[in-house]
C-alpha cells in the first residue's frame, strides 16, 4: 500500500469543505455529477454510468472553494465562571469570560481533486474506470484573535475546544466495471475502492472534557493533537435504465469504507494541565470514526444537443456517526464502551442523523458546441444541536449553480465550469442548562454519559460556502 | 498532440493546488511556546545526603491533571538501613476525601536510598478507590505510578510521581508532583504539602 501513501502525500493539504450533507462534498463534475451521468464521474455517482459512452475517456476535475464560517459563543455556555480567579476550577470573570466565548472566525479557500480514466477497450458496451477523488472530507483552519496574555490558550480563539486547525477526509482509489446490455437498455456496473481516511487536527482539551481555563490560578486548559489514518474498502453498485431514447434512470450505492466504523491507527499528543514541555509525548492511539453509506437516486431526459431536464436524490446514512472515540492502543483491554471505557482519551458524542438531499437542473446547448445549465437543490442537516461544533459544522442548506459545458477539437475535448454558491441559514444553539451547585452543564438530559463530555458549543454559527468546480475530460 | 500535453501538465498542476495552511502541529508548537511560563516546573529539590526517614507521613500526590485536588494515603515509610545500599518500602493507604478515612487497599513499592539520599519507587499499577479520587470523585482510577524523590530529612520528603492514568480515561501523569509530611498520630488536620518548595 505504499504507493497509496506516496499519492496522497503529492495532495498534503487538499481537502474539500463540507458542502453536501454532513461531511459529503462531493461537487466534481458541477451539474453534471448524479447517477445518471454518462461522464467519468460516474465511477463515483454510478458505475453502470460508465458504458453509456464509448472509447476512452480522460477526466481531470478541480473543485475549488472558498468557506466562511463565524461562530460566537455563549457566555452562558462556559461550564463554570469563577469570581475569584484564584479560587476554584473554572474561567474567571472578565478576561477569563472574554478569552473563552466571543468570535472566532475562518475563512479558508480550499482545493480537491478528481481524475478518472475509462476505457471500452474496444468492447461495444463496456466501460472500465480508474479513479482518483475525495468524497468525504472538511477541513478548517481558524483565525487567531487578540485575547489577554493571562489565558495562553485564548489567542487561538473561542472556537479552540472544537477546532483549531483540522482535516479530516477520505481519499478513494476506485477501480470499476460496467456494462450495457443494449436489449434491455440497462447499464449495470460495480466499483471496488481503498479508501485512505486521514485525520490531522488539534483542539484544546481538558482532562475532564470541561472548558475550564485555571485551577486555583494554574494553567488548566491544555491541547490535544491528534494525527491518525487508515485504509479500508469499500464498494459501489448501481444500475441505469433508459426506458425510452433520452429518458435514463439510476440508482447507485457507496457502501462504508470498512463496512462499518473504521480504526484510524497513528498518535495523540496530550497537553493538561502545567505538565511541562518536556513531558509532552505522543501516546499511540486509535480513532473509530463511521462514515455513512450512501444511495442516490435520480433521472434525467435529454434531447441531443437540445435540452435536458435533471432530478435527482441523494439518503446519506449519518447516523453511523455515533461518536467519535479516541483510546490509547497502549492499554489492552480497550473499548468505547463501558463506564468508563477502559482506555480512552476522548469520547465525543456525535449522534449524526440520516440526510436526505435532492437537486433538479436543467440544460439548453446554445450550439452544438456550447451547453448552458442551471442548477438548484437542498442538503439536509446531518448534526443536531445538542452535538454540533465549529469543527464538523453543518445544517440545512441550498444551493444555485451556474456553468456551462463546451466542446472543443471536434468534441475530443471538453471543459466544464460550474459556480455554486450554498447559502446555510443562520444557527444559534441555546447553552446547556447549569443544575443548582454544579461547575459544569448538564450533559445528562441531553442523553450523554459522562465520559462524554465536551464543552459546550452553544452559540451563533454563519457559515456560507462558495465552489467553482473546472473539469476537462479529453476523448481519445 | 499539443493540446494532450498541455492537459497532462494541467492534471499535475491541479493536483499540486490546495496545499494549505492547515498545520496541527505548528498550531501545538506554538500554544507550548505561549503557555512556557505557565507551565509547571516541577522542583525535586536537591538531594544532600541520605537519613533514616522511617515513619509515619501524610503522603499527597498533586496531578498534572488537577494539581489543586491532591490525592491522599497514610503512608508508612520503613528505611533498612542495615543493607547497602539501604532499602526503603513505602506502604500508602488511600484516604476518603470527606474524613481521610481509610478506603481501598494498600499500595506498597520498595527501592533503595542512593548515597544522596535519591530514591525511585514504582508502585506498578494501582486502584484508587473512588471515594479517594479527588479528581473525580466518585470513581475509581486505575493507573501506573512511580514516585521519585529524596530523603533528605525525617519531617519531609516530596520529589515527582510520573506513570500514566489508564481510567477512566487515559491521561500521562508526568510533571505530576508529591510531598509527604511527617505526622504524629491525627491524620485527619494536617495540611497536605504535594510538592517540593521552590527556591
Amino acid at each position: 500500500m505504499k504507493w497509496l501513501w506516496a499519492l496522497a502525500a503529492l495532495v498534503p493539504m487538499l481537502s474539500p469543505p463540507a458542502q453536501a450533507s454532513g461531511l459529503l462534498a462531493v461537487r466534481f463534475g458541477g451539474e453534471h455529477g448524479h447517477p445518471t451521468t454518462s461522464n467519468p464521474t460516474a465511477i463515483y455517482f454510478n458505475p453502470a454510468g460508465m458504458s453509456l459512452m464509448g472509447g476512452t475517456r480522460l477526466m481531470l476535475d478541480g473543485t475549488f472553494a472558498w468557506r466562511s464560517l463565524t461562530y460566537t459563543r455563549d457566555p452562558g455556555a462556559i461550564d463554570n465562571v469563577l469570581a475569584d480567579p484564584n479560587v476554584g476550577t473554572g474561567t474567571p470573570e472578565g478576561d477569563g469570560v472574554a478569552a473563552n466565548s466571543g468570535e472566532g472566525h475562518l475563512f479558508n479557500l480550499v482545493g480537491s481533486p478528481f481524475a478518472a480514466i475509462v476505457t471500452d477497450f474496444g468492447v461495444e458496451g463496456l466501460g472500465v474506470g480508474l479513479g482518483f477523488y475525495v468524497p468525504f472530507g472538511g477541513s478548517s483552519s481558524f483565525d487567531q484573535v487578540d485575547a489577554s496574555d493571562a489565558f495562553p490558550g485564548a489567542k487561538d480563539g473561542p472556537q479552540r475546544w472544537w477546532a483549531i486547525d483540522g482535516t479530516l477526509r477520505a481519499l478513494y482509489f476506485t477501480g470499476a466495471v460496467s456494462y450495457r446490455f443494449p436489449d434491455l437498455r440497462l447499464s449495470v456496473g460495480a466499483g471496488l475502492n481503498v479508501v485512505l481516511t486521514q485525520m490531522a487536527t488539534v483542539r484544546a482539551r481538558n482532562s475532564d472534557g470541561t472548558d475550564h481555563l485555571v485551577s486555583n490560578g494554574t494553567i488548566q486548559e491544555g491541547r490535544a493533537l491528534i494525527d491518525v489514518s487508515s485504509v479500508d474498502v469499500a464498494i459501489s453498485a448501481g444500475i441505469i435504465w433508459e426506458p425510452v431514447d433520452g429518458f435514463y434512470l439510476g440508482l447507485s450505492y457507496q457502501s462504508q469504507p470498512g463496512f462499518g466504523t473504521s480504526k484510524l491507527t497513528g498518535d495523540t499528543t496530550l497537553v493538561f494541565g502545567a505538565t511541562p514541555s518536556a513531558a509532552v509525548e505522543p501516546t499511540p492511539s486509535e480513532f473509530y470514526n463511521g462514515w455513512p453509506d450512501v444511495w442516490r437516486l435520480g433521472g434525467r431526459y435529454t434531447v441531443p444537443k437540445a435540452w435536458e431536464v435533471r432530478l435527482f436524490g441523494e439518503l446519506a446514512r449519518w447516523s453511523s456517526m455515533y461518536e467519535h472515540c479516541l483510546l490509547n492502543s497502549t492499554i489492552t483491554p480497550r473499548a468505547c464502551k463501558g463506564d468508563p471505557p477502559p482506555g480512552k482519551i476522548v469520547l465525543v458524542p456525535r449522534r449524526w442523523e440520516d440526510t436526505f438531499a435532492l437537486r433538479a437542473g436543467g440544460s439548453y446547448w446554445v450550439s452544438d458546441a456550447v451547453e448552458l445549465y442551471l442548477g438548484a437543490g437542498w442538503d439536509g442537516n446531518a448534526i443536531p444541536d445538542s452535538t454540533v461544533d465549529p469543527g464538523l459544522y453543518d445544517n440545512d442548506k441550498v444551493s444555485v449553480a451556474v456553468g456551462g459545458r463546451f466542446s472543443l477539437l471536434d468534441e475530443s475535448l471538453i471543459v466544464s465550469v460550474t459556480y455554486t454558491q450554498l447559502f446555510y441559514p443562520d444557527r444559534t444553539v441555546a447553552p446547556r442548562q447549569h443544575l443548582p451547585g454544579a461547575t459544569t452543564g448538564d450533559i445528562a438530559s441531553l442523553g450523554f454519559s459522562a465520559p462524554e463530555r465536551d464543552p459546550d458549543a452553544a452559540g451563533k454559527y454563519e457559515h456560507a460556502i462558495g465552489v467553482l468546480d473546472v473539469s476537462v475530460e479529453a476523448r481519445f | 498532440m499539443q493540446w494532450r500535453a498541455a492537459f497532462l501538465t494541467a492534471v499535475l498542476a491541479t493536483t499540486a493546488l490546495g496545499a494549505g495552511c492547515v498545520d496541527p502541529n505548528g498550531k501545538l508548537d506554538e500554544f507550548l511556546e505561549r503557555s512556557e511560563p505557565f507551565r509547571a516546573q516541577v522542583a525535586t529539590g536537591a538531594c544532600e545526603g541520605r537519613v533514616d526517614a522511617s515513619g509515619d507521613y501524610l503522603l499527597a500526590i498533586a496531578t498534572v491533571v488537577l494539581p489543586t485536588a491532591p490525592v491522599l494515603f497514610d503512608a508508612t515509610v520503613t528505611v533498612d538501613t542495615t543493607v547497602d545500599p539501604w532499602a526503603i518500602t513505602v506502604a500508602m493507604q488511600p484516604l476518603a476525601v470527606d474524613g481521610r478515612a481509610n478506603v481501598g487497599d494498600v499500595l506498597t513499592a520498595t527501592g533503595t536510598v542512593d548515597a544522596d539520599g535519591r530514591f525511585d519507587l514504582d508502585f506498578g499499577e494501582i486502584t484508587i478507590p473512588g471515594a479517594a479520587n479527588a479528581i473525580l470523585v466518585g470513581t475509581d482510577a486505575v493507573a501506573t505510578l512511580t514516585l521519585a524523590g529524596c530523603t533528605n530529612t525525617a519531617e519531609f520528603t516530596c520529589g515527582t510521581a510520573d506513570g500514566a492514568i489508564s481510567s477512566p480515561a487515559s491521561i500521562p501523569l508526568a510533571g505530576s508532583t508529591y510531598g509527604a509530611i511527617a505526622v504524629d498520630g491525627d491524620l485527619t488536620t494536617a495540611d497536605p504539602v504535594a510538592l517540593c518548595p521552590t527556591e
